[in-house]
């Protein structure tokens, strides 16, 4: 009885504990990356003539340098053991899935290997980004000329 | 035991939240006059104006920069405050090139070039300080 | 200029959670999920909620994959304005994303120097 007890309920809380420890992991996990980057940002900043908005862009290449570091030397995989979402949703996962393709695929050469085999997961990004910014833009557009919204 | 971490952790949110809104009661207005102009009005404008959390104001020959820092929940609109008090500043010196900047990037230069002391450079920097807002739109 | 930090953190952990969700509650495959937030973030600026966002958050918003598709739809909806229908077309092809070319070069980078260890 109390083996039953006891196994009921761990299955009532088992799946619960994973999920919010996780959520717990992803929060942290993804706002320390987005703190390190702010940080980044203030750097270019306060030494070149970046403004905040324009300097986003050196911030997402440098971000997405030290994810190259980090997948090289192996250690981005543990971020993303303990992260889960929160490692693979910042930029810093996308450049890991490109850059550790990349590596992995050395073997069979620059165009076979590296070239093709790139994109396995940054190309589906990729093609939605592009195709949901092009219909977005095109609605938008569209409902502009109709006099519905305004820019 | 989960549940209570996540009902601390919630906690600390709602904590950090309650500090942001504290750290915002300091309304720090600079102002720097180097033409005849009267920079009352502007002065007035962002004092009273409750977004704001900090601004500076340079008054050069025909040019008159503004650069200002939004109170943190205002940050959310702070392009549209910025568009907002430009217009307001037109009308009150529709003599002047009034440009207004929510860039925190801008409020730090501003504060170098007012710290500066010789004055022939202030020009050059100012129309340095006019692009980089400019790129940025 | 401290209150941007705790914004980072706060605005790139949630985002982070919603993707943890949509892994763990929704059980979409990463790829998915990367894909449905690139869709999200396209949307929340067709919206002309992504540049407030920006400027509350900083990093916070623009780390996240969501920029990526707000940064294309951005160009896009900004040669539109100027051109009009031919512009959404043209601005298609103008429109980069520092991630994209970035994580191109890198990885092109990483293949040259690092030897694949099984593991990466």
């Amino acid at each position: 009885m109390d083996e039953k007890k006891y196994a009921k309920l761990e299955q009532e809380i088992s799946p619960k504990i994973p999920l919010m420890k996780n959520i717990l992991k992803a929060f942290l996990t993804g706002g320390i990356i987005c703190l390190v980057a702010q940080f980044v940002a203030l750097f270019y900043m306060t030494y070149f003539d970046f403004t905040e908005r324009t300097a986003s862009n050196p911030t997402v290449a440098t971000m997405i340098f030290f994810s190259m570091l980090l997948t090289g030397f192996g250690l981005y995989k543990k971020i993303g053991q303990f992260g889960g979402a929160g490692s693979a949703v910042p930029i810093t996962g996308f450049g890991n899935a490109v850059i550790s393709a990349a590596i992995e695929h050395k073997s069979e050469g620059y165009v076979l290997g590296v070239g093709s085999n790139m994109f396995k997961l940054a190309g589906s990004v990729i093609l939605f980004g592009v195709f949901s910014a092009f219909v977005v833009a095109l609605i938008k557009t569209i409902l502009v000329k109709l006099g519905v919204v305004s820019w | 035991m989960e549940g209570m971490n996540i009902r601390k952790f919630g906690l600390l949110i709602i904590i950090v939240f309650l500090l942001l809104g504290c750290s915002n009661v300091k309304n720090d207005i600079r102002v720097q006059n180097n033409s005849s102009e009267d920079p009352v009005k502007i002065k007035e404008l962002l004092t009273k104006d409750e977004r704001i959390k900090s601004a500076a104001v340079l008054f050069h020959e025909r040019e008159l920069l503004t650069a200002v820092r939004m109170k943190t929940f205002s940050r959310f609109s702070k392009r549209k405050i910025g568009k907002e008090l430009e217009k307001k500043l037109k009308e009150y010196y529709p003599e002047l090139n009034v440009t207004v900047s929510v860039d925190n990037k801008i409020l730090m230069e501003m504060n170098k070039l007012m710290d500066m002391k010789k004055q022939e450079k202030v020009s050059k920097k100012i129309k340095k300080l006019k692009s980089l807002i400019k790129e940025e739109t | 200029m401290s209150s941007i930090y705790i914004t980072a953190f706060i605005v790139g952990g949630l985002i982070c959670v919603i993707g943890q969700l949509l892994f763990d509650v929704a059980k979409l495959t990463p790829a998915h999920t990367l894909c449905l937030l690139v869709v999200a973030g396209s949307i929340l600026d067709g919206l002309g909620l992504y540049e407030p966002l920006i400027d509350f958050a900083g990093a916070g918003a623009t780390i996240p994959i969501t920029s990526f598709g707000n940064s294309l739809t951005h160009g896009a909806l900004a040669e539109a304005e100027k051109h009009g229908l031919i512009g959404v077309l043209t601005g298609m092809f103008e429109v980069t994303s520092s991630g994209i070319s970035s994580a191109i070069l890198f990885g092109f980078i990483a293949a040259i120097i690092f030897k694949p260890k099984g593991n990466v």
